[in-house]
């Protein structure tokens, strides 16, 4: 045990999937600082009721709202740049917990998430990737493992207790999401609808869902189908409950980290038909995306001497994905290149299901049929591979 | 293996870590609902304390609790609050609080 732990400790993973955890992160700072920095203010009137934690704590006036509001908004930008990473995090995390801390009624959840990841930020070395610190001193492909891991950790452990505290007769009558449904707006929920049976469908389908996220985030297997019922939990949350803009910030705290369970481990690679500029296009812009750097892009001219288990022919006529798990062509291709995009991870998955899988294959090969060919694009060479 | 001071450092930290992580939610779990840091978000439907401002001559008017605050969540103990702050807030010679228990007090304003 103590052994698995030493060398767990001095283990290494990626730096960019931390990084884009960290601009995340930041950006949820930022997209929640209106929403906090209106109940700091109107803590100062004195026709509100303060609700300190201790009775020692300062009382929030306009000069004290300010100084966090600034410290806060520098903060994030900082964190998002990357710019001293390390330090700028630490001011993050202290200007954050200290508005925790100040009044009750300044507390959400989502803002004491921030304080915790921005407080992992602190000891991660997230700005060893895609932010001013590494292009200073240059980026880093790995970092240390264990602050990676303890991200990974708080976003299920949010997630599995959210599941537990569910579990209440309140809760699982539907009361609570008969209330909370959106009652406004194109989206709104008729009051019709909200009757005891369906009102409970949901409510244990919310803690199934949770829960499931929870656990299935450290499964191999089933990690991908997590990511898809996040998605959806997330946006059906944003979509159909109130109050609609704290839940988004809560989607932007939550989704980014969840990259950090994404297998993006170099091995994956791409062969596509370098006489075809319409491929070319594509192929140039899933490389624009591949910023976790998990595909190498092989041109169809360059196969022979490239020992990959694909026929000239075969690249000639679809899209094609060698990996572990053997070799994918057309729709399957460009499904598996998604779902190791950080744009597309958390949907991507979806594409394998039938019958969205049958009508995008079918799809594919109507496109292939018609696309148009013209050879100068190859001459320019849209395409970079990456080597690792 | 070498346990250096920076390896020990990072062993203590993920215990501290793990073990907040754990324990305090795990604690939440058994008191009333919702609770802070413990990711109890929609777990139950906040109920609000009920309050009253009595005058000089003893009337009692009922007050609109959320006007009194700057956001309303579950987690927050109004009921304290209440008691503590809604003389200043109010002016009143004396406010009547109750909680959603059903337990009602009456404080008078200094």
């Amino acid at each position: 045990m103590t052994e698995r732990v030493y060398r767990f400790i001095g283990s290494h993973g990626p730096s960019r999937p931390l990084a884009l955890a960290r601009i995340g992160i930041a950006v949820a700072a930022l997209m929640e600082l209106p929403n906090t920095a209106k109940v700091l203010m109107q803590l100062d009137d004195p026709g509100i009721i303060r609700a300190p934690f201790l009775p020692w704590t300062p009382a929030v006036n306009d000069g004290l709202a300010w100084v966090l509001i600034g410290l806060w908004g520098a903060g994030a930008v900082g964190v998002l740049l990357g710019w001293r990473t390390r330090r700028v995090a630490a001011a993050l995390c202290v200007t954050l917990a200290t508005v925790v801390l100040l009044d009750q009624q300044l507390y959400s959840n989502h803002l004491y998430l921030l304080v915790l990841l921005s407080g992992i930020l602190i000891v991660a070395d997230s700005g060893a990737a895609l932010s001013l610190d590494s292009r200073r001193s240059g980026e880093r492909g790995e970092v240390s493992r264990w602050p990676i891991w303890l991200l990974q950790f708080q976003v299920s452990a949010a997630y599995l207790f959210a599941a537990f505290a569910k579990v209440n007769p309140d809760f699982l009558s539907g009361s609570t999401v008969a209330s909370s449904l959106r009652r406004v707006g194109p989206l709104a929920v008729p009051d019709g609808w909200r009757s005891m049976e369906p009102m409970l469908i949901l409510a244990v389908l919310a803690v199934c869902a949770e829960a499931s996220i929870g656990i299935a985030l450290w499964s191999r297997r089933w990690r991908s189908t997590a990511f898809v019922v996040a998605l959806g939990l997330h946006v059906s949350l944003a979509a159909w409950f109130a109050p609609t803009y704290p839940l988004v910030i809560f989607a932007v705290v939550m989704l980014p980290p969840l990259i950090l369970f994404l297998d993006a481990a170099p091995g994956r690679v791409v062969v596509w038909d370098d006489g075809c500029g319409f491929c070319a296009t594509w192929v140039k812009w899933f490389n624009r995306l591949d910023w976790l750097h998990a595909l190498r892009f092989v041109s169809r001219s360059e196969l022979p001497t490239s020992g990959l288990p694909v026929s000239e022919d075969a690249a000639a006529r679809a899209l094609q994905i060698v990996w572990s798990d053997g070799v994918h062509g057309g729709f399957a291709a460009v499904t598996r290149i998604l779902e190791v995009l950080p744009v597309s991870f958390l949907w991507a998955p979806l594409l394998r299901l039938p019958p969205i899988a049958w009508v995008g294959e079918i799809g594919y090969r109507w496109v292939a049929l018609r696309r148009k060919c013209e050879l100068p694009v190859m001459a320019s060479g849209p395409v970079v591979s990456h080597s690792h | 293996m070498d346990w250096d001071r920076r390896t020990l450092a990072v062993a203590a930290f993920l215990a501290i870590f793990l073990l907040w992580q754990l324990v305090v939610p795990t604690a939440a779990l058994f008191g009333p609902r919702p609770q802070r840091f413990g990711w109890q978000m929609y777990s139950t439907f906040p109920d609000l304390p009920k309050a009253w401002t009595i005058d000089a001559a003893g009337v009692e008017t009922p007050v609109d609790v959320t006007q009194y605050f700057a956001q309303i969540r579950g987690e927050v103990n109004f009921a304290a609050a209440l008691r503590a702050g809604l003389c200043d807030a109010s002016g009143a010679v004396a406010v009547k609080v109750s909680d959603p228990r059903g337990t009602t007090e009456i404080v008078t304003c200094q």
